[in-house]
C-alpha cells in the first residue's frame, strides 16, 4: 500500500504540478485569479473526445487541435472579459467563475451529463515494483515533467521569459520601458491556457470526462498556488507534492470520497496559518 | 434617492404588505409555495449583502449556514422539536461564522471568497461520505406539521424582520464602520475602532439569518440532502446580489424576488437555467456591476452628460 501511494502520489504530483503552474503564471504575471482554468482543462478533454470518437481523428491531431482551440478561447475570454476589468480583482474573480460555469453549461448543453471515455495514446501497463500502472499513466508522469522543465526554461533563460518577468515585477516601469504589457498578458494567457488542455488531455483517459470536471483542479490549483507562492516552480511542485501526497494517503487509508474534502482542509489552513505560502520568509 | 432615504423603509413595508395580501387573493398553491422559496432567498441574499456589500468581503459560500441550519432541523427536529432545532442550527452557525470569521476575515479580496467558496464543498463531501447520520445523498425527511399558508406567513415575517433590522443596521453608526472598513480597513482601523470585531459582528449576523432561513427552508423543501451545501446554491445568491446591487439591501431583497419569479418562468426551459444565470452574471458583472437598483442613477448620470454636451 505504501509503494501505492508513493507511485501514485508521484504520478499525480507532476499532474497537478502542470495545472497549478498554469494557474499561478497567469496570476503572478497579470494578477487575474482566472476561475476558468478548470474549465479549459474540462474544454479540453471534451475536444479530444469530439475529434477522437465523433470525427474519427487520429489521437494526437485531436490533442494538437483540441491545445489550439483552448488557446483561442482563452484568448478570447482574456481579451473579451477579462481586460475591460483587470484591475479590480473581485470583478475577475467573478467573471472567471461565471465564465467558467458558463463553459460547463455549454459543454452540458453540447455533449450532454453523462461521463464520456477518451482512448489512451498508449495502451498497456507495466509493472513497478509489484503495482499496476498503466503506461498512459507513465507518459502523463513524464510530459509533465518535461513541460515543466520547458516553462521553466522558457522563463528562466529566454528573452521572452526575462520579459514576461519583469511584467510581473513591475508593469508599469516594463510598459514605460517599451514592453507591450498586453501582449505579455496575452501571452501568458495563453501558455497558462496551453498547460492545462495538455494536463487535460493527457489525464482524460484515465478519469471519466463529465462537464463539471473542472472544478476538482481549479481548487487544487489554487491549494498548490496557496501553498508554493506565486511565480515559483520548486514552491509549485512542492505544493503539488504535498496536495498529491494528501489525496493518496487519504483515499487508500481512509476513503477516497474523503480526497477533495483533505485537499480543502489543507487550503483553508494554509490560508489561515501561511496565506504568503510555506517557503516565504517572515517581513519583518 | 431609492437607497438612501426612508422610502427604503416604504418600499419593504409595501412589498411585505402586498405580499401578505397574495394569499386572500389567490388560492393558488402554486404561486404561495415560489412566494415562500423567494421570501428565503430575499433573507439569503440580504445576509450575502450584509458581509460582501458591506464590509467588502466578497463570500462565495453562503450556502454553509443554510446548510448548518437546514441539518440541523433535519437531524435533530424529532428528538427536540422544530423550534429548538431551527435555534440550534442559528447557533451552530454564529459559532462557525465566529471560528471561520477569526481565522479568515483578514484575509483580502479573493483569498477570502475562496475560501467561504470552499468550506461548503467540505460539508458536501462529509454529508455524503457519513451516510448514517445524514442519510448520504437521500437525504433526511422532515416532517414539521407547518401548513403552507402558515410557513408562508413565517417566511414572509422573518423576512420583513430581517431585512428592516438589516437596513437599520447598515444606517447606524455601526453601518458607517462597516462601510468605512470597506473602504479602507486600515484607515479605519487607526481611527480607533476595532475593526475585527465590527467584522465578526457583520459576519455572524450574516450567518444568524441564513442559519434560521436554512432550518425554514429545510421545513419548506420537508427534505435535507447534501445539496444544501452545493455550488450552485451559494452562486444563485451571488447573482441575486450583484444583480440588484451589491451594498444596497434593497437592491438583493428585489434581485431574490425577481431571480425567483425568472425561475419559474423559465420552468419550461429547465435545461437552460444555469446556462441562463452564468450568462445574466456576466452581463451584470461587465454592464451594470452596482446592480439594477442604480439604474436611475446611471440614467440620470447619462442625461446629465448629454445634456452637458448639448449646452
Amino acid at each position: 500500500m505504501i509503494i501505492d501511494i508513493v507511485i501514485f502520489g508521484l504520478i499525480w504530483t507532476a499532474i497537478y504540478a502542470l495545472i497549478g503552474l498554469g494557474f499561478s503564471l497567469i496570476f503572478g504575471v497579470a494578477n487575474i485569479m482566472n476561475l476558468a482554468h478548470g474549465a479549459f482543462f474540462m474544454i479540453a478533454s471534451y475536444i479530444v473526445f469530439m475529434l477522437t470518437a465523433q470525427a474519427h481523428l487520429g489521437l494526437l491531431w485531436a490533442a494538437l487541435g483540441a491545445i489550439i482551440f483552448t488557446i483561442i478561447i482563452a484568448v478570447l475570454i482574456y481579451w473579451a472579459f477579462i481586460r475591460p476589468m483587470r484591475n479590480a480583482m473581485t470583478q475577475v474573480l467573478i467573471i472567471t467563475l461565471a465564465l467558467a460555469m458558463l463553459l460547463e453549461q455549454i459543454v452540458l448543453l453540447v455533449f450532454g451529463p453523462e461521463p464520456r471515455y477518451v482512448p489512451s495514446i498508449l495502451t498497456g501497463g507495466v509493472n513497478i515494483l509489484g503495482v499496476r500502472v498503466t503506461e498512459q499513466q507513465l507518459l502523463t508522469f513524464f510530459i509533465a515533467i518535461i513541460l515543466i522543465a520547458v516553462v521553466w526554461m522558457l522563463l528562466s533563460k529566454t528573452n521572452i521569459g526575462r520579459i514576461v518577468r519583469a511584467v510581473s515585477q513591475d508593469a508599469e516601469m516594463a510598459s514605460m520601458l517599451g514592453v507591450d504589457t498586453e501582449r505579455v498578458y496575452m501571452f501568458v494567457m495563453a501558455l497558462s491556457a496551453a498547460l492545462a488542455a495538455t494536463a487535460g488531455i493527457l489525464v482524460a483517459p484515465f478519469l471519466t470526462v463529465t462537464p463539471t470536471m473542472g472544478w476538482s483542479p481549479i481548487l487544487v490549483a489554487f491549494t498548490i498556488v496557496v501553498l508554493g507562492g506565486l511565480g515559483n516552480i520548486w514552491g509549485t511542485l512542492a505544493g503539488a507534492m504535498i496536495v498529491a501526497f494528501a489525496e493518496m494517503i487519504t483515499s487508500y487509508a481512509i476513503h477516497p470520497q474523503l480526497k477533495d474534502a483533505v485537499t480543502f482542509t489543507i487550503l483553508i489552513l494554509a490560508l489561515i496559518f501561511k496565506p504568503n505560502g510555506l517557503f516565504s520568509r517572515e517581513v519583518k | 434617492m431609492l437607497t438612501r432615504f426612508w422610502n427604503a423603509y416604504w418600499l419593504v413595508g409595501l412589498l411585505a404588505l402586498l405580499l401578505a395580501l397574495i394569499p386572500l387573493v389567490s388560492d393558488s398553491y402554486y404561486l404561495l409555495s415560489v412566494l415562500t422559496l423567494a421570501n428565503l432567498y430575499a433573507v439569503f441574499a440580504v445576509s450575502w449583502d450584509l458581509v460582501s456589500g458591506y464590509i467588502g468581503k466578497l463570500s462565495l459560500g453562503q450556502a454553509l449556514f443554510i446548510g448548518f441550519g437546514a441539518f440541523a432541523v433535519g437531524m435533530y427536529h424529532d428528538s427536540i422539536g422544530i423550534i429548538p432545532s431551527i435555534a440550534l442550527g442559528a447557533i451552530i452557525s454564529v459559532v462557525a461564522a465566529l471560528i471561520i470569521g477569526v481565522a479568515s476575515l483578514k484575509l483580502t479580496g479573493p483569498y477570502f471568497s475562496l475560501t467561504t467558496m470552499v468550506l461548503p464543498l467540505i460539508f458536501y463531501q462529509l454529508t455524503y461520505t457519513f451516510r448514517d447520520i445524514t442519510g448520504g445523498e437521500f437525504g433526511l425527511t422532515v416532517s414539521a406539521g407547518i401548513g403552507r399558508q402558515a410557513l408562508f406567513y413565517i417566511t414572509l415575517a422573518f423576512m420583513l424582520i430581517c431585512v428592516i433590522g438589516t437596513l437599520m443596521l447598515v444606517r447606524s453608526r455601526t453601518g458607517k464602520i462597516f462601510i468605512a472598513i470597506r473602504e479602507d480597513e486600515l484607515g479605519c482601523a487607526a481611527l480607533g475602532n476595532n475593526v475585527l470585531y465590527y467584522k465578526l459582528l457583520a459576519f455572524s449576523l450574516s450567518a444568524l439569518m441564513s442559519g434560521i432561513g436554512g432550518g425554514l427552508l429545510a421545513i419548506y423543501l420537508r427534505h435535507v440532502s447534501p445539496t444544501v451545501f452545493d455550488m450552485w446554491q451559494s452562486i444563485t445568491i451571488l447573482i441575486m446580489g450583484i444583480a440588484g446591487g451589491m451594498g444596497t439591501i434593497i437592491g438583493p431583497v428585489l434581485g431574490a424576488y425577481g431571480l425567483s419569479f425568472l425561475t419559474e418562468w423559465l420552468r419550461s426551459t429547465e435545461q437552460f437555467q444555469d446556462f441562463i444565470y452564468a450568462g445574466l452574471l456576466i452581463v451584470f458583472v461587465m454592464l451594470l456591476p452596482q446592480g439594477i437598483i442604480t439604474l436611475r442613477r446611471q440614467f440620470s448620470a447619462l442625461r446629465k452628460k448629454t445634456d452637458g454636451k448639448g449646452t
